[in-house]
């Protein structure tokens, strides 16, 4: 496929995500299709990876959250890879903590403390471009922090339970342009900036 | 105000980890991770301290701060030349946490120390990327370590942290010391972009 992998999850309730479509590797736990929207259904947690593709190492992880208002755990994951070693951007939602997480095989060191929490509908994003690790919320930068520890892997997704609350009516995986100068930003999906590493 | 700390790590209760990390504490930074500032922490790879911007801290809350023993607060005026009162709480600071702090001098402005810093911590990320989540100090090496008595394991290490990171390894020798090392790398990372709290130092 070409990039962006884009979907909108238009499959059955109850179906699993890689019936849905092969591409995504659920290597941990499972996730499935609900009301159009990808979500967790594993009690202890469930990631994925896009692995359809070749994902340059500048690349974002992009969603359209899908929030019923209880507190359960989302995250768009970007340059990750199956020894759960990348980097996160998460939420529970109204009142949860909202953070961007590194994870050393699946342990996690905050590295954005007090995001804006997430809410229905909200566009959500993670770049991970050079040394450079951003966060944005509908299309304005919500923090950014240096971190030199990975270099390479997948977008993907990781939910924190199987309960449903925070999930991703739509998603778009993709490279980010190098170098980006002002006149080929892109900006219906939101902002780049240029980091050299 | 926002301002610029170097804190221990502490393990906070945390819902984040994931597969293997499930249930396990967030690494976070100690005590600022007890209030309520948005914040952007840069940690020196798998050991227990952190470069950290703290958006909008009040002046109580940084009063406090800055008066703890395991805390050292960067001056707000990053465009100073370093003082000598500073330099010796710098490198005597540095000391105790495994970072060279020799190059720390008066000629030397604020910023420029911070980035150093920065450089230096980020050798020590892509040495924890690089072999799963160890640190130089944890394989036995220590700032006075000369190159040319490392293993063939450690000094591929720090070849691939230089060249993954597209840094300029030719200065150092067989002679060289890590803490060599970790300044010279630290030096040429500062002139590349850092970002902390969303804010560019």
């Amino acid at each position: 496929m070409a990039l962006p992998h884009t979907d909108t999850f238009d499959s059955g309730d109850g179906t699993n995500l890689e019936t849905h479509n092969a591409d995504y590797n659920v290597f941990f736990g499972s996730m499935e299709i609900n009301d159009n929207s990808a979500m967790g259904n594993a009690g202890s947690g469930s990631a994925c990876l896009e692995s359809g593709d070749t994902y340059a190492n500048n690349q974002y992880a992009q969603a359209i959250v899908d929030y019923s208002g209880t507190n359960d755990l989302g995250i768009l994951i970007s340059r990750f890879t199956t020894s759960f070693n990348g980097y996160g951007y998460g939420s529970e939602g109204t009142g949860g903590a909202t953070t961007s997480e590194r994870y050393d095989a699946g342990v996690p060191t905050t590295i954005i403390a007090d995001a804006t929490d997430w809410a229905d509908t909200d566009d959500v994003r993670i770049e991970a471009n050079g040394t450079t690790i951003e966060i944005f919320l509908n299309s304005s930068s919500d923090g950014s922090t240096t971190d030199a520890t990975f270099s390479s892997g997948d977008p993907g997704m990781l939910f924190g339970d199987d309960d449903q609350g925070m999930a991703f009516d739509s998603i778009n995986f993709g490279n980010l342009p190098f170098p980006v100068s002002q006149s080929n930003a892109p900006r219906a999906w939101g902002h780049y900036h240029r980091t050299l590493a | 105000m926002n301002r610029i700390y170097i804190v221990p790590v502490v393990l906070k209760a945390s819902n984040r980890g994931i597969g293997p990390g499930a249930g396990q504490p967030s690494r976070s930074a100690a005590y600022i991770s007890d209030l309520t500032y948005k914040y952007g922490a840069l940690d020196y790879g798998s050991e227990d301290v952190m470069l950290v911007l703290v958006r909008d801290i009040s002046t109580a809350d940084h009063d406090t701060l800055a008066a703890r023993s395991d805390v050292i607060a960067i001056p707000e005026d990053l465009d100073a030349n370093m003082t000598s009162g500073q330099v010796n709480g710098a490198k005597n600071f540095y000391d105790t946490l495994n970072i060279p702090g020799g190059w720390i001098n008066t000629n030397r402005t604020v910023r420029q120390v911070v980035k150093i810093t920065g450089g230096m911590f980020q050798f020590n990320q892509r040495w924890s990327g690089i072999s799963n989540g160890t640190s130089p100090f944890k394989v036995g090496l220590d700032l006075s370590t000369v190159y040319s008595t490392m293993s063939d394991l450690n000094k591929g290490r720090i070849q691939v942290v230089f060249d993954s990171l597209n840094i300029d390894i030719s200065s150092l020798t067989g002679s060289s010391t890590l803490g060599e090392a970790l300044r010279e790398f630290g030096i040429q990372m500062a002139s590349r972009p850092l970002y902390l709290g969303g804010i560019e130092i």
